[in-house]
Order: C-alpha cells, then sequence, then structure tokens
C-alpha cells in the first residue's frame, strides 16, 4: 500500500475497511490474464458476510489466468476524502484503481443497493451508462438474487448474470479469458454472449429469452472451505454452510424460494467434511447451517449429529437460521443458547396464511410456543408482513391474537417475563412470484395498519417494530422497474441518494424528487398489474413457468393451498427442466 | 502463562486494538493451540493484550499473553502461531512465565521510532519545542479539546532529520504518539511533515526497582523466577 493511501485511511473511521489483508488472502501476485473486481455496493461489514460474494471471489481465484480482487461501498467520509484527494475507489486486497481492472461485477441482492452501484462507479471515474464507456474501461457484469429484474439498472451494466454464477460466471471468465487471448474487441465479445445459458446482455438481447444457469451437481459445486477471515467483526461473524438451494414450502411472495429453484441438496457427509475444514482453516467457533428454510434440509438431524460428534469440531457452536414454526423439532434446541426463538407465521389468520401458502396451522404455532416456554427460552420473535393481497382488520387483529395466545401459554407455564416481539415489514409484490402481479397498497394505509397494531400490541413484554413504509415504497417499485426507471435512479443519486437500504441515509423526498424530475409516477410500478399485461422480466426464463405462478395467484384468491414439493411429489412448476429437484 | 512477543506491521496497524485481540484469537484457534477459557456462562479465551497501540500505528513490540492448557515448546508455539496469523503479525519471542506478567498494568512508557525527511528550519522548530517545560498542547479526545502539559510525558527524545526517537508516558494518563504527530504537524512543523503511518512501537518499558525496564527484560526475569 502506498504512503499516501496510508495517510488517506487515517481520515476515515474504520480503516481497516480497506486494507485487506485478512487472513487466507488469495495470490494476488499470480500471473493472470484477467483481473476481476467483485463489487458489493454496501459496506465491508455486509459485503463480507455475504456467501454468494465468498463463493465467487474464491472461485475465481482458484482460476488459472484470473486475479479476484474484492471492493465495497466506503462510507460517506472515505468518499469524501478520495475525492478531496482526486483519488478514484480502489480494491480492498491490492488498492488497484477499479478502473484499471478488467472486469468490474457488482452482487446485487436488494434494490435499495442500486445508487450504490453508481456511487461506486462515480468515485471509480467509470462512465455510468454502457454505451459512454470505451474500450479502456472495464466490462460492467451484475448479478444476484436482483438479477431476476435487474432492467432499472441495465443501461449500466453491460453483461447481466442471471442465475448462479458457479455456472455463468465461470463460462463468462473462460469466455473472457479467450476473447483476451485473441484480442477481441469488447463490444464484439458482449455480443457473442448473446444466447449463453444465464448472460442477458442489456445493448445487445433484443428481446431474446434468457434462461437462468442452474448447478446441476451442488453436492459436488464449488464450495471453498479455506475462506478469508475479516479482521474487523462483520454482521455475520462466522463461518457458513450452505444445505441446499431453493425451497418446497412456495410462499407465493418469497422471489428466493422460487427463483433459486430447482431444490438441490448438498449431501450431508460433504457438508460434515466442508463444516471440519471450514472452522479449521478460518479459526470460527460457531457455524451457521444457511438455506432459506433450514428446518426442511431432509438430512438435518444426521448432519447436526454428525457434527455434534466429531471431535474436529469439539467447541464449535452451531447455529440454526431460518426455522419453520410446522417442521421445528425438539432437538435443535440443544444447538444453541437458550435466547430467543425467531419464526415468521407472516399472516395473523389462517385464511391469510392459506391465500399467502404458509402452510403452518395455529397448533403448529401453540405447540412451538409452549415447548419454548416450557424450556427455558427467553422469548420469542416473530416476523409478519402487512398489504398482504386480501389482508383486512381482521389478519391484523389475528397478529394480536397470537401475541395474546403466547402470553396465556406464559403466564400458564408462570413465566410472564418471556417476551415477544413482533416485527411487521411491508409486502413488496416481487417478480417471478404468484403476486407478482398484485398491487402494493398505498402509504397511508401501510401506515395506518402499522398505527393500528402499535396500539393494539400495547401489551407488557410485547415490543413492536415496524419497517419504514416510504422505504418499502421504493423498493417496489424498483423490483418491478422497467429500464425507464434507470434516469430516475441515476437522477436520484444526482440528488445525494445513497446507502437507500440504511434508514438514516434513506431519504424519501429524495426519490419522491427524483421520479417528479423524469416525469414517472411510482404510482405505475405499484398498481395491480393486469394478468395479460406484459412484465419488464419476461425475457428471464427461471425454470418456473409463469402459467405456474399464474395458476398459485389465482389459488391464493381462492385462499386454497399448495402442499410444499417433495421427492415423489412433484408440483410440475417448470424448475425440473433447468435441474432436477431433490436429485 | 505464555506470553508471544509480536510484530504488528503493515496493513494489519490499520486495525484497532479490539478486533485485534478477536484476530489474535482466531489465531490460536487456527493454530491448535488449547487457551483455558473462562469459567463463566459465556465462556471466553483467557487472552491479554498489551496496552493499545494506535491505528495507522506499526509495532515491533506487541505482547499477546494467554493461559495456555498443556504444554508446549516455545518453538513449537511460535511456529504454529506464524503459521496461522495474518501477514503482519509474527513471532519475536516466546516466554514461558508461571505467572501473569499484566502486559497492560504495568506499562510506564513505550518507545516510538518516527521515520521523517525534516528540513533542517523544523527540526530547529521541534527541538526548541520539546525544550519547553512545561509545555501544553491540545489534544482532541471524545470530540473535546483539552490542554495537555506535555513535558512531563515526554520521557527522552532524540531527535534527527531523518529519524525521532521517543519515549512517551503510557498508562495514567498516556500520550499517544498518533495525537503528538497531529499535534506537531499543525502547530510546530512547516516545511516538512512527521508520518503516523511511519511510525513504529519499538518497546514498551515497566519499572523494575526504581528503574525502567523493557517487557522483554521483565519477562526473562520473570521466566527465571
Amino acid at each position: 500500500m502506498t504512503e499516501d493511501i496510508k495517510e488517506l485511511l487515517l481520515k476515515v473511521e474504520r480503516p481497516s475497511r480497506y486494507t485487506g489483508g485478512e487472513y487466507n488472502l488469495p495470490n494476488m501476485e499470480k500471473p493472470c490474464l484477467a483481473r476481476v473486481c467483485l463489487c458489493f455496493p454496501d459496506v465491508y461489514e455486509i459485503g463480507m458476510s455475504n456467501i454468494g460474494v465468498r463463493i465467487l471471489y474464491h472461485m475465481l481465484n482458484d482460476t488459472d489466468n484470473v486475479v479476484c480482487e474484492r471492493c465495497f461501498t466506503p462510507m460517506t467520509d472515505m468518499a469524501d476524502v478520495l475525492r478531496q484527494h482526486n483519488k478514484s475507489l480502489f480494491s480492498v486486497d491490492t488498492q488497484r484503481p477499479l478502473d484499471k481492472f478488467d472486469v468490474v461485477g457488482f452482487s446485487v441482492g436488494y434494490e435499495m443497493l442500486y445508487t450504490n452501484v453508481l456511487y461506486m462507479l462515480d468515485l471509480a471515474n467509470i462512465p455510468l451508462y454502457s454505451q459512454d464507456r470505451q474500450e479502456n474501461h472495464p466490462i460492467i457484469i451484475a448479478g444476484g438474487p436482483c438479477a431476476v429484474n435487474l432492467e432499472p439498472l441495465a443501461p449500466f451494466i453491460d453483461a447481466i448474470m442471471i442465475g448462479e454464477g458457479e455456472v455463468n460466471l465461470k463460462n463468462f471468465t473462460e469466455k473472457y479469458l479467450l476473447a483476451k487471448q485473441n484480442g477481441i474487441k469488447k463490444s464484439d465479445f458482449l455480443k457473442s454472449l448473446v444466447g449463453e445459458e444465464g448472460i442477458y446482455i442489456p445493448q445487445y438481447n433484443q428481446g431474446k429469452t434468457v434462461v437462468k444457469a442452474v448447478a446441476q451437481d451442488l453436492s459436488n459445486a464449488y464450495f471453498p472451505t479455506k475462506i478469508l477471515v475479516p479482521n474487523i467483526e462483520i454482521t455475520h461473524d462466522r463461518a457458513v454452510l450452505e444445505l441446499y438451494r431453493g425451497c418446497s414450502n412456495g410462499c407465493r411472495f418469497c422471489q428466493a424460494g422460487f427463483y433459486y429453484r430447482p431444490i438441490r441438496e448438498r449431501k450431508a457427509d460433504k457438508l460434515l467434511a466442508q463444516a471440519c475444514a471450514l472452522t479449521q482453516e478460518t479459526g470460527y467457533d460457531e457455524i451457521s447451517l444457511a438455506s432459506l428454510s433450514t428446518s426442511d434440509y431432509t438430512e438435518l438431524p444426521k448432519l447436526i449429529a454428525d457434527i455434534k460428534s466429531d471431535s474436529r469440531m469439539a467447541g464449535v457452536r452451531l447455529s440454526l437460521p431460518s426455522l419453520r414454526l410446522d417442521t421445528y423439532k425438539e432437538e435443535y434446541s440443544n444447538i444453541g443458547r437458550m435466547g430467543s426463538l425467531t419464526f415468521a407465521p407472516e399472516a395473523g389468520t389462517q385464511r391469510l396464511r392459506d391465500v399467502i401458502n404458509k402452510n403452518i396451522s395455529e397448533e403448529n404455532i401453540e405447540n412451538t410456543i409452549t415447548y419454548a416456554v416450557s424450556k427455558g427460552y427467553s422469548g420469542v420473535k416473530l416476523y409478519f408482513m402487512i398489504g398482504l393481497p386480501t389482508e383486512t382488520d381482521e389478519d391484523l387483529d389475528g397478529i394480536v391474537a397470537i401475541v395474546q395466545r403466547i402470553r396465556q401459554i406464559s403466564a400458564h407455564h408462570h413465566r410472564k417475563a418471556f417476551s415477544v416481539t413482533v416485527s411487521t415489514s411491508v409486502f413488496i409484490p416481487k417478480p417471478c412470484t404468484p403476486f407478482q402481479w398484485c398491487e402494493q397498497i398505498g402509504m397511508d394505509e401501510m401506515i395506518r395498519r402499522q398505527k393500528y397494531l402499535k396500539e393494539k400490541l400495547r401489551i407488557k413484554n410485547v415490543r413492536y417494530n415496524w419497517h419504514d413504509a416510504d422505504t418499502s415504497v421504493i423498493e417496489a417499485v424498483l423490483a418491478r422497474g422497467d429500464n425507464r426507471l434507470a434516469k430516475v435512479i441515476e437522477r436520484a443519486y444526482q440528488l445525494g441518494a445513497k446507502f437507500d437500504g440504511w434508514s438514516e441515509h434513506f431519504k424519501f423526498d429524495t426519490w419522491k424528487q427524483a421520479f417528479d424530475d423524469c416525469n414517472i409516477a411510482m404510482s405505475e410500478y405499484t398498481r395491480a398489474w393486469a394478468l395479460d399485461e406484459s412484465l419488464p422480466w419476461d425475457y428471464v426464463d427461471n425454470g418456473v413457468t409463469k402459467q405456474y405462478l399464474l395458476n398459485e395467484y389465482n389459488n391464493a384468491l381462492l385462499g386454497s393451498c399448495t402442499k410444499a414439493c417433495a421427492d415423489k411429489a412433484c408440483r410440475n412448476c417448470g424448475a425440473n427442466r433447468l435441474g432436477r429437484c431433490f436429485e | 502463562m505464555i506470553v508471544i512477543k509480536h510484530t504488528k506491521l503493515g496493513n494489519i496497524s490499520f486495525v484497532s486494538h479490539v478486533d485485534c485481540m478477536r484476530v489474535l484469537q482466531r489465531s490460536l484457534n487456527r493454530a491448535g493451540i488449547q487457551v483455558a477459557k473462562s469459567e463463566g456462562f459465556n465462556k471466553h479465551l483467557l487472552t491479554y493484550c498489551s496496552h493499545p497501540l494506535p491505528v495507522g500505528v506499526a509495532s515491533v513490540a506487541e505482547y499477546l499473553v494467554y493461559k495456555p492448557i498443556g504444554d508446549m515448546d516455545a518453538n513449537e508455539i511460535a511456529k504454529k502461531f506464524d503459521f496461522a496469523t495474518p501477514h503482519g503479525i509474527e513471532t519475536a519471542k516466546v516466554f514461558k512465565l508461571k505467572q501473569n506478567p499484566n502486559v497492560a498494568g504495568q506499562v510506564l512508557a513505550c518507545d516510538y521510532i518516527t521515520e521523517c525527511d525534516l528540513a533542517q528550519e523544523d527540526l530547529n522548530r521541534l527541538q526548541d519545542f520539546f525544550k519547553l517545560s512545561p509545555n501544553f498542547i491540545g489534544i482532541e479526545k471524545k470530540g473535546e479539546v483539552s490542554q495537555v502539559d506535555i513535558a512531563p510525558m515526554i520521557l527522552s527524545y532524540m531527535l534527527s532529520n531523518s529519524i525521532i526517537k521517543l519515549r512517551l508516558q503510557t498508562g495514567n494518563p498516556t500520550l499517544r504518539a498518533d495525537k503528538l504527530i497531529d499535534w506537531l504537524n499543525n502547530n510546530v512543523l512547516q516545511d516538512s511533515k512527521l508520518m503516523v503511518t511511519k511510525t513504529v512501537r519499538t518497546a514498551h518499558l515497566v519499572s523494575h526497582e526504581g528503574k525502567l525496564i523493557t517487557m522483554d527484560e521483565y519477562c526473562q526475569m520473570l521466566e527465571k523466577q
């Protein structure tokens, strides 16, 4: 690191966010033809917690002739220092300016990160729009969960990776190496990628269908165990095992559940080997078993037993996030500390849970809470959504009734201090879900429902948190947005929007002005869409067919549930076309 | 108790004291060095560190103390520890002691070396400044600037155009090398600057029989007991 950069770092908060030098850092000096910078549009602590970034970073560094570095969004103090000293945004690993890379890739996991992509390009002195970039500029690529509909960002991106990076990013990199060896121009290279699995080239695609890339054999797919160990505390500061991808439950609001289909599990014996290697290589004393619904992993009891009995894992704590109320088992309770349990019933009444296909019953909730209370847990956190299709005040009363029932159970067990935390987010109609056509309730109505609950949840030892209504509106607009929103995002960024996912930085008025300046109404994107309207993401073949989503939408209106997928009970969603479920 | 004297050089010098403690504990885990844990409900490793180093200042004399489980050869500890630490942290010495040397609490002063390229005029200004007694400077702490007499807190100094050696009081109260350098840059020097990032802590000093000795000497003494 040069002395001038060192001096700059002394002027900012937590300089170690920008210095790299973590344990297990790959060889950055190896000979290479392609230098890639993987960017995460949020701060180091959040980006380093992302398992996708972790996998792809090491996968690229394990590829011959490729060196991959990282860059995270600098906090505003760092950005000010960079601008004051006329410095370009640089990578964490070797402090190389972003505009000196061959490829700069963004992992976009959340719509509210869009302005941070522009912020990073701007700080790197890279022209924002693809059409304004020259041959000497890096190729800008993007992927991650938002790739299901990245149309609002498409004019800024040269290539969008739709689906799983182990497949499409690997393919892209191999093709880039060949193109570079053969001296092929950037524009010709991008044109040559049209039609490749999971690669969308906004400038040249012209309406052709892009099929999502899927890692067929997940058990044998690339998974690094010699991973970077951050020198500072990050948001999820532990080792992570990925149990499986996709989700069999089919909750009708859940984008991840549909987008990551087909459902593919990693084998328990492979996971045990990965767990042992991860803890030995990193020194972490906690390992998280991650997936969209951990208790649905078919080999979970075996995996837990194997990990607990393995001498190499002595003293390592296990954490089980994303547990479901209906599949929660007593043996999971002996794993962590007896703190609080977290569940997501999502809706307050059975009727609404049937609408959203959340297959849990009042009985499931009562049994699990009774168990938690009797075993000495200190409390329970419950997540609900407001504004779900067909929701009425009766459903909100249902949330209150659940909480009151929990209080009764805890009183019955003489556990009056048992705490209940209720958190509500606002329903966002997301692409690639059965609710993609639904309207989002207006902001006034969101606030009314939040106040309604706030009043009714004034109960001892009950805490109520809610997600800001205005953020939810912008998230919905961007989630269902088309490429006309690119100029709105650019305008919002010009007006100062960045770190929009952070409540302390988000300014709704800035976005409102940006929409006004671009003469676009937010309501165009939050209204109910006709079932025969063309959707901005229609060109993406996600596996799950539009007809299946439509059938599920109709089932929702009828309050009819669809059972979870199982090995021999396929629901014919279409994901099987891209890869076999439950292999 | 085991005392590992180690370096903190390069990028790792930007890692704060609290974060560095976590880095060192994880390094011990990776190295397979068995460390005793506390007896409480939330058990933690029984490890102790030397006096905090300002962010950006490097060091060739940091101390990590831990309570071992079982016995391990000092060379083996150094080898395993070095294999498990991030770049910039490297073992200089290992001491095996019967008691906790209290490396943070015992320290009364620390030595620092700053590489520089001072113009003669600035060197003269510095020499004049250091001769003053009492010698008040404004030091910012938690957003408030307070006037502190640093004369008794600079235990010794040696100035030249290319190198400055300082022995600064550490403990109660501490004169931080980075704060002093910042103040000198803003208030004394005109043509040249001192750099915090070119400053290295070279020794910790403790009191023994009325005189200051280095932490190494102190640990060697305890080792013989």
